[in-house]
């Protein structure tokens, strides 16, 4: 597993990766073209997870979220959010202090709160590679088939050009619609109305 | 006429007849719908809850997907586009109003919620970021955001008198808007929402404040009038503005002492377009009432299902 942050993975990170993730020493130099090309691939390989899987954003709430000062978490991000129709499940809970949580509590973790199922498609990400790698793993040992991990992450989404954001668009909210009054309405527990 | 009123809690368009209120069917259309808009024939149904609208023509649905959580409001272009700001995420879908087809997206500011249209230009309001991005949607691409200062959330935007209107609810502000600048803007009441458009004056509720401010088009000209209760909506028929209060089972004319009883509070009106009535959904009593502004009285009252929120007559 990769135990640097900074070090992207092989390849440079262009593909939802099944297998394990690796590390190199570098990023090699790629064409820019040839990098878009893969981004929309990998573009459209999201939307078909978010449609017939389930996309597992690792990071903590209040990145998912976009929280109002979510730019203090990660200032390099241009946009604050999460992808599309992901769920966040932080990576944080895989572990108890210095030890991996209980089985049993990751698999209710899982299985019950997050509602997955061991054989659905399941595509993780995070910030950069570490976090995600760390719940790919878990996810694996847990028994789900099918595992990947989208290793740009959400750095590579938030920070595609201007032009391109409607197609990789940042979600803030989540499907949970709550109706509020005589407020500003839409707090950060991701809920959000027309009334208010 | 057919009164439409999607009832946000239930999942269902419920249509009423015109004459008596009485129920002519219930149209499921997707999760937590809250706005109707006609093009050319069809209505298009934005369903919060969902990363797609509905559209229903000739008595089917067609599910239009956006690929973004939280459509919320709708813009018709001259060339055939709708255009559907998607509060949940960052981004206004653009829908061919013939294939019912998603043609593009276009990033613009967080949460957007509203948009208007004006002379090919799409203006896209922003509660997360506070801006105004300005769009071609033809070329689906943004041209240019409007920053409205710090820190505020915008809810309503319409073009209307030559201009852009932007209303920030977080700063209590109206703010006029050309394609490339902010021009002006002015204060109005607290926790406002959108505005609403008379034949020479807007005028804006303030929901926290008990106000309606009345403005003239270059914002130069104010008046407050300290209304009291918890007034949601204005609505304009035939000139006059009629204030909805959440709390207040009465519509009260702006600026006179006229009012017309109703059965329950009003939250949100559409005046049909003989302008002589308005179509009010009493959404925390689950009815809709139609009203004859000019005989100042309650036509009929229906029962909908839960959470009936803005009307269309159709």
């Amino acid at each position: 597993m990769c135990t640097n942050p900074n070090v992207p993975p092989e390849g440079g990170g262009r593909t939802l990766t099944g297998g394990p993730p690796r590390c190199r020493a570098g990023r090699e130099s790629e064409r820019d073209d040839v990098v878009d090309a893969r981004l929309a691939e990998r573009r459209v390989e999201i939307e078909k997870t978010a449609d017939g899987g389930v996309l597992v954003d690792v990071r903590p709430p209040e990145a998912y979220l976009g929280a109002r000062r979510a730019d203090e978490l990660v200032a390099s991000n241009d946009r604050h959010g999460h992808l599309p129709g992901a769920i966040d499940v932080h990576w944080i809970d895989n572990v108890d202090d210095r030890y991996v949580t209980e089985p049993g509590q990751l698999a209710s973790l899982y299985f019950n709160a997050a509602e997955l199922d061991q054989g659905d498609l399941i595509v993780v990400y995070g910030q950069g590679n570490v976090d995600p790698t760390h719940t790919w793993l878990v996810l694996r040992a847990l028994g789900a088939e099918d595992v990947r991990l989208y290793d740009g992450g959400f750095r590579e989404w938030a920070n595609v050009s201007g032009d391109d954001r409607g197609r990789y668009p940042v979600e803030t909210k989540t499907t949970t619609v709550i109706e509020t009054s005589g407020s500003v309405g839409g707090g950060g527990d991701g809920g959000f109305s027309c009334t208010g | 006429m057919l009164a439409a009123v999607p009832c946000a809690d239930a999942d269902r368009v419920v249509l009423l007849d015109g004459a008596d209120g009485r129920e002519r069917g219930r149209i499921p259309v997707g999760d937590h719908p809250v706005h109707l808009a006609e093009v050319a024939g069809a209505v298009f149904v934005a369903t919060m809850g969902d990363r797609a609208v509905s559209v229903v023509e000739n008595g089917t649905v067609t599910r239009v997907e956006t690929g973004v959580l939280g459509p919320s409001h709708f813009a018709a272009t001259d060339g055939g586009l709708v255009l559907v700001p998607c509060t949940g995420g960052d981004a206004l879908a653009v829908i061919d109003r013939e294939s019912l087809a998603l043609v593009d997206r276009v990033g613009v500011g967080a949460e957007p919620h509203d948009v208007a249209v004006r002379e090919g230009r799409a203006y896209v309001g922003s509660r997360g970021d506070g801006t105004v991005t300005v769009v071609d949607s033809a070329a689906g691409r943004a041209l240019r955001t409007l920053d409205l200062g710090d820190g505020p959330r915008i809810q309503g935007v319409d073009a209307e008198f030559g201009g852009v209107y932007a209303v920030d609810q977080a700063g209590g502000r109206i703010a006029l808007l050309s394609e490339s600048e902010l021009i002006v803007s002015d204060m109005v009441g607290e926790n406002p929402y959108e505005a609403a458009f008379g034949p020479e004056n807007l005028y804006v509720a303030g929901r926290d404040d008990g106000t309606v401010t009345a403005l003239s088009p270059d914002l130069s000209e104010t008046t407050v009038h300290d209304v009291g209760g918890s007034p949601s909506s204005v609505v304009v028929a035939d000139g006059t503005p009629w204030l909805l209060d959440r709390e207040d089972a009465r519509l009260r004319a702006v600026g006179s002492a006229e009012t017309i009883s109703i059965p329950y509070p009003a939250f949100l009106g559409y005046v049909t377009p003989a302008g002589s009535s308005v179509i009010v959904s009493h959404y925390d009593d689950d009815r809709v009432s139609l009203v004859d502004l000019e005989a100042g009285e309650t036509v009929w009252t229906a029962e909908t299902p839960s959470k009936p929120f803005e009307p269309l007559a159709l």
